[in-house]
């Protein structure tokens, strides 16, 4: 067997569908762009409409199937339209993967207690009832599903400022382990990315210059990290034959960041 | 105030995979009735790995542009055994 056809029979998606949350976001596109090119069919999912229809209009122009939807994951009600969509649409859900967030950085004694409710809210509650609204159908698939939810280095300790985000990460990992061990008999797998240091519009306002050294030396690859360079990590673990034997999982990708002292 | 910046990087990653349990000649021995139930009760696959399960992991680990950002990593292939209590 050739390297192409080798690497197409373990790690591809053709035919698969994967719905992102989060899609039209800077992580989410990416995400989906790599799913894509990789056979998946997408489903974006996401707040903005507008957004929504410049993720699908890009990721048309690569040549990969495409369609999306609006929604809001702290509602039950919107994430339980958006699985009924994706299934008309589609016909079958394969793939869920967890990659809306927000932040706010602030002193602890200035956390506002709406901040904090609106980003757990938004997180880690979006995370969990995102995964029972999908987890309900994929368990209806003959050969059942995977999920991939976006932690952080956060998840292995807090980062300074951002309590909300931090204490929501550490959540959303506990969580993927706590859905992987319930469903992994029934054919379901769920698995987490926990990236380093990837600038976006969220983390921009917070990296002042002290924040930055302190990145670049806690990080021995000394950068920031690429999108792109999540989309490796989140194939293998949402791929059927590659990821088979792996629920519960949370990968680091983050420079080396969380693997030492100094 | 200046920030020093540690020296930098080399270009060599290292990053490890964590099976969880595979039947092979160096542990079949110590699979009793008991020890192999209780690794069944701790996987929540309830089944034991097949070693091609680990080679997507590896080739991962080490191709230069999939995981470019991956070094000091411990990826655990293990059925889920590590994950939780019960």
């Amino acid at each position: 067997m050739k390297n192409a056809e080798y690497l197409n029979d373990l790690f591809g998606m053709n035919g698969q569908v994967a719905v992102v949350i989060g899609g039209a976001g800077a992580l989410g596109l990416c995400l989906s762009t790599g799913l894509g090119k990789n056979g998946a069919k997408i489903v974006v999912a996401d707040v903005n409409p507008d957004a929504c229809q410049a993720a699908v209009d890009k990721l048309t122009a690569e040549g990969i199937e495409a369609v999306w939807k609006t929604v809001n994951v702290t509602d039950k009600a919107s994430l339980i339209e958006l699985r009924e969509e994706a299934l008309k649409l589609t016909g079958k859900v394969d793939m869920l993967v967890n990659c809306a967030g927000i932040n706010v950085g602030n002193p602890f004694l200035e956390v506002d207690p709406d901040h904090w409710d609106k980003i757990l809210a938004v997180n880690l509650k979006g995370t969990m009832l995102s995964c029972q609204v999908f987890i309900e159908s994929m368990l209806k698939n003959d050969d059942g599903g995977s999920i991939l939810n976006i932690g952080s280095v956060n998840s292995d300790k807090p980062l300074s400022r951002v309590f909300a985000y931090a204490a929501s990460k550490a959540g959303v990992v506990n969580l993927t382990q706590n859905i992987a061990q319930e469903f992994a008999s029934q054919g379901v797998r769920c698995n987490a990315i926990c990236p380093g240091f990837f600038p976006a519009e969220q983390n921009r306002k917070l990296l002042d210059e002290q924040r930055v050294a302190n990145i670049m030396n806690g990080t021995p690859m000394r950068r920031y990290g690429d999108p792109n360079e999540l989309v490796g990590a989140a194939i293998l673990l949402l791929s059927k034959k590659a990821g088979s034997y792996m629920t519960g999982s949370a990968v680091y990708v983050d420079g080396g960041f969380t693997c030492s002292w100094f | 105030m200046r920030f020093p910046v540690l020296q930098p990087s080399q270009g060599v990653r290292c990053n490890a995979i964590c099976p969880g349990f595979f039947p092979a000649e160096q542990n079949r021995k110590l699979l009793d009735e008991q020890r192999g139930a209780n690794m069944m009760n701790g996987a929540p696959t309830r089944r034991y790995g097949d070693p091609n399960e680990l080679v997507g992991a590896a080739i991962l680990l080490l191709s230069k542009k999939a995981s470019g950002y991956m070094t000091g990593s411990a990826v655990y292939v293990d059925g889920g055994f590590t994950c939780s209590w019960f």
